[in-house]
């Protein structure tokens, strides 16, 4: 008993026990006059039944939406998402032009190292927590 | 674009990985007049597209995702052209954004964040519609939702403007920066022979 009780406190954070991962989360550093930031990471389900994000929250701004990009026919848009189903063994990449967290409405300028806390909402109740790192724009990637 | 009769060029030798980076136009496109400014008071209008090459993008401020990453892209692709081309054919990017309620305080600001030699403007909107038409753009404000908060729909594509002041090209998502500048060294090319015939 003892040594499960020390193993559980060693696991990392909360979150990784529930078979959810996310990696890469990233804030690209905005200009300071945008009112709209986006947040950006991979959401792996490592568990055994399928997974659905529903909302997020984050420390720091008015609100935080689920999004979608899509250029079609040359045009930009963007839809909001319900939504995110993570089936087991998948890996759902919230990236440029595609899913993202919009971030609405930062409550103070942030600076290239900072974090921003997510939580992350999910169908079954649980939450999880992720610091998304702020990068200045063009030092996470170019491509898609 | 739907409009324009365009060849297409792509840019990698190998067509199954062909990635179309920009549509060169079949016939330059005069510009008519317009005015725009910025909270610096700073103007631009069609004369300044004379004599240089310019890239002009159409977008808005409270854009999250979209924008900054085209923005950052044409960044690393004007830093790459530079490489290509000689220093006084290394484009000017103008961004125009078409939100003028919520934009107007602040598009220069926006636009310089990303590299200090981009220009942000921003105007009347007549005078959004006309260079919007002009450049076979598109664009459309949404309605707000219940916090007032309203999405903008605009075109995805940069518009590339010659020195004779007409558009000769449109280039497209998602602007690799290498691919982008390779089309714009050849734009370039393409540009000169004409002049020269």
């Amino acid at each position: 008993m003892r040594a499960l009780v020390l193993g559980l406190l060693m696991l990392p954070l909360p979150g990784l026990a529930d078979g959810l991962k996310v990696e890469n989360a990233i804030v690209p550093l905005a200009p300071p006059s945008a009112m709209v930031h986006a947040a950006y990471f991979s959401l792996m389900n490592e568990g055994n039944t399928a997974r659905q994000l529903l909302g997020v929250t984050a420390d720091g701004y008015a609100m935080a939406h689920i999004h979608k990009s899509e250029i079609v026919d040359d045009v930009a848009t963007m839809t909001s998402v319900d939504v995110v189903e993570v089936a087991p063994g998948q890996t759902v990449v919230f990236e440029h032009g595609g899913l993202h967290i919009m971030l609405m409405k930062p409550a103070a300028q942030l600076s290239e190292g900072d974090t921003v806390r997510l939580t992350l909402k999910f169908a079954d109740g649980t939450i999880k927590d992720v610091d998304a790192t702020v990068t200045r724009p063009g030092h996470d990637r170019h491509g898609s | 674009m739907r409009k324009i009769a365009a060849v297409i060029i792509a840019l990698l030798a190998t067509p199954a990985l062909a990635q179309v980076q920009g549509i060169m136009l079949d016939e330059p496109v005069e510009m008519p007049t317009f005015e725009f400014s910025n909270e610096l008071g700073e103007d631009f209008n069609d004369k300044d597209l004379l004599n240089q090459w310019t890239l002009i993008m159409f977008g808005f401020l409270s854009c999250p995702d979209v924008c900054p990453f085209t923005l950052g892209n044409l960044e690393a692709a004007v830093a790459e052209t530079g490489m290509r081309v000689r220093p006084d054919n290394v484009p000017k990017v103008v961004f125009v954004s078409v939100d003028p309620d919520r934009d107007t305080d602040a598009v220069s600001d926006y636009a310089k964040f990303f590299h200090p030699g981009f220009e942000g403007f921003t105007g009347d909107r007549e005078q959004i519609n006309t260079l919007i038409e002009a450049t076979d753009s598109f664009y459309r404000l949404l309605k707000p939702d219940h916090t007032g908060y309203y999405e903008v729909q605009h075109s995805s594509s940069v518009s590339v403007i010659a020195p004779d002041g007409t558009l000769r090209a449109k280039l497209q998502p998602p602007f690799d920066p290498g691919l982008t500048a390779e089309f714009l060294a050849r734009l370039q090319i393409f540009y000169r022979k004409e002049l020269s015939q």
